[in-house]
């Protein structure tokens, strides 16, 4: 009655069945962690990392140009309360407000970025900020000038990018106005906006350009 | 056979419990690598400075004022048309207040945030790249002006980090975020209901429980912009 032992063996289908189902909760949970970790370094790269040197540098090269912004504003001032350089004053204050504004084609040194096809538009926003934030002048993409009237960067159902109601075609070609070793050497420098892109996309590399004159059209 | 099954088993099971722990939220020692000194060095070397420049973008605004002021005494030299041409330059460019209905978007860091303690891209606090995204978003929507923190942002406006501090035009901003827009409202509302638009921004609002809202306003003032414009490498091609 007893002659066979009371030991339970699962039967063979069960183990890799078993075996199965561990290995998708731990494929899960893989995904979940590595999707998690993607995530913050995509936040954690678009902006620079701390650096108590770099803070102090910012504030003290922000002042200075504050200082000589209202020297130049009180010589203008001075200007207008003579009468024989008053209307000289405001010309001149006229044409450096056209050169601000787009109404008028524009030059000078520069840097050319080539950004390419998969980038996104939050590198794109990041781009143009970190231009204006090292000291460019002027910036354009593809040739449109970005000004205060310039409507933003927008993404179409398709997948193309908008920019002032135009599409973008790659490559993206975005140019700076500005002094072109400090340009690219702000770009390429550790932790800057080329190193923080191929951190996130390693396989591709934005190609940096100094110009000796790079032209943009005005705004129509 | 059946030592190699257990093996598996085991292994399996540390892995499992490995990846379950990371995944549990859990709370991290707080250090630093700087001397508690050197940080207060440090504060108070950035106080200074952020003082200053209050100071300065202040002088800047009186100046811009006097001008104005003198250009408009000065009416009989200078015509009424150029004076025109001047006014509506500074309002493209934003060197004048700009007036309007708009709307605005609060934004702070999430309760639990510590910004003095923080790691950089802590997803728990605001960070620029946000800011960055709702003026694009604005600008998208056809706002005619925008200001952070009433910081107005015109187009050479930069918003960037060095680590937990966001500066706007280069002036230390510290939260909650207060980002105006003269715009049309019911098109900015339509828009942001978009599930496409600053979706990781809300989805973060929400999972992280940080304060952002939209509110529509029948009239705002946003002060004019107080910053550097200057030219040094820039000129006209006719000259």
């Amino acid at each position: 009655m007893f002659d066979r032992p009371l030991i339970y063996r699962p039967r063979i289908h069960e183990r890799p069945f078993a075996l199965l189902i561990v290995g998708l909760f731990v494929g899960i949970f893989f995904v979940i962690q590595a999707r998690s970790f993607e995530k913050v370094t995509f936040l954690a790269t678009r902006d620079a990392t701390s650096n108590v040197f770099r803070e102090i540098q910012v504030f003290n090269k922000t002042n200075q140009q504050l200082k000589s912004q209202i020297v130049e504003l009180e010589k203008n001032l001075a200007e207008s309360k003579d009468r024989s350089t008053s209307l000289q004053a405001l010309e001149k204050e006229i044409l450096q407000n056209q050169l601000a504004s787009g109404s008028v084609a524009i030059m000078g040194p520069g840097i050319i970025v080539s950004m390419p096809e998969k980038t996104e538009i939050p590198w794109m926003v990041d781009l143009v900020n970190e231009f204006f934030g090292i000291g460019a002048e002027a910036v354009s993409i593809n040739g449109i000038r970005m000004t205060n009237q310039t409507i933003g960067f927008d993404i179409l159902p398709q997948g193309k990018i908008l920019l002032n109601g135009n599409i973008l075609q790659p490559p993206y070609i975005f140019s700076a106005i500005g002094e072109p070793e400090i340009l690219s050497k702000a770009l390429l420098q550790s932790g800057g906006f080329i190193q923080r892109y191929k951190q996130f996309h390693r396989s591709i590399t934005p190609i940096v350009e100094k110009r000796e004159k790079i032209e943009m059209e005005k705004i129509l | 056979m059946n030592s190699r099954i257990i093996l598996s088993f085991i292994l399996i099971g540390v892995l499992i419990g490995f990846f379950f722990t990371i995944q549990l939220r859990a709370d991290v020692p707080i250090s630093s690598l700087f001397p508690t000194d050197q940080l207060e060095a440090r504060d108070h070397l950035l106080k200074t400075f952020i003082d200053e420049q209050a100071l300065l973008q202040n002088r800047i605004s009186e100046v811009r004022n006097q001008i104005e002021e003198q250009q408009k005494n000065n009416e009989q030299i200078i015509s009424r048309a150029k004076l025109s041409i001047l006014e509506e330059q500074k309002e493209k460019i934003g060197l004048s207040m700009s007036k309007g209905p708009g709307i605005t978007f609060f934004l702070d860091d999430s309760p639990g945030g510590k910004r003095d303690l923080s790691v950089e891209g802590d997803e728990s606090l605001v960070q620029a790249a946000d800011l960055r995204d709702i003026v694009n978003f604005l600008r998208t929507s056809e706002a005619s002006s925008i200001s952070v923190n009433q910081q107005r942002i015109i187009a050479s406006s930069s918003i960037s980090a060095v680590g937990a501090s966001i500066l706007v035009n280069n002036f230390h901003l510290t939260p909650p975020f207060v980002i105006t827009a003269v715009a049309d409202p019911d098109f900015i509302f339509q828009r942001f209901r978009e599930s496409s638009v600053l979706s990781d921004l809300k989805n973060r609002a929400q999972r992280l429980q940080m304060p952002l809202t939209l509110k529509r306003e029948e009239q705002l003032v946003l002060p004019a912009f107080s910053g550097n414009i200057q030219f040094h490498f820039l000129k006209s091609q006719s000259l």
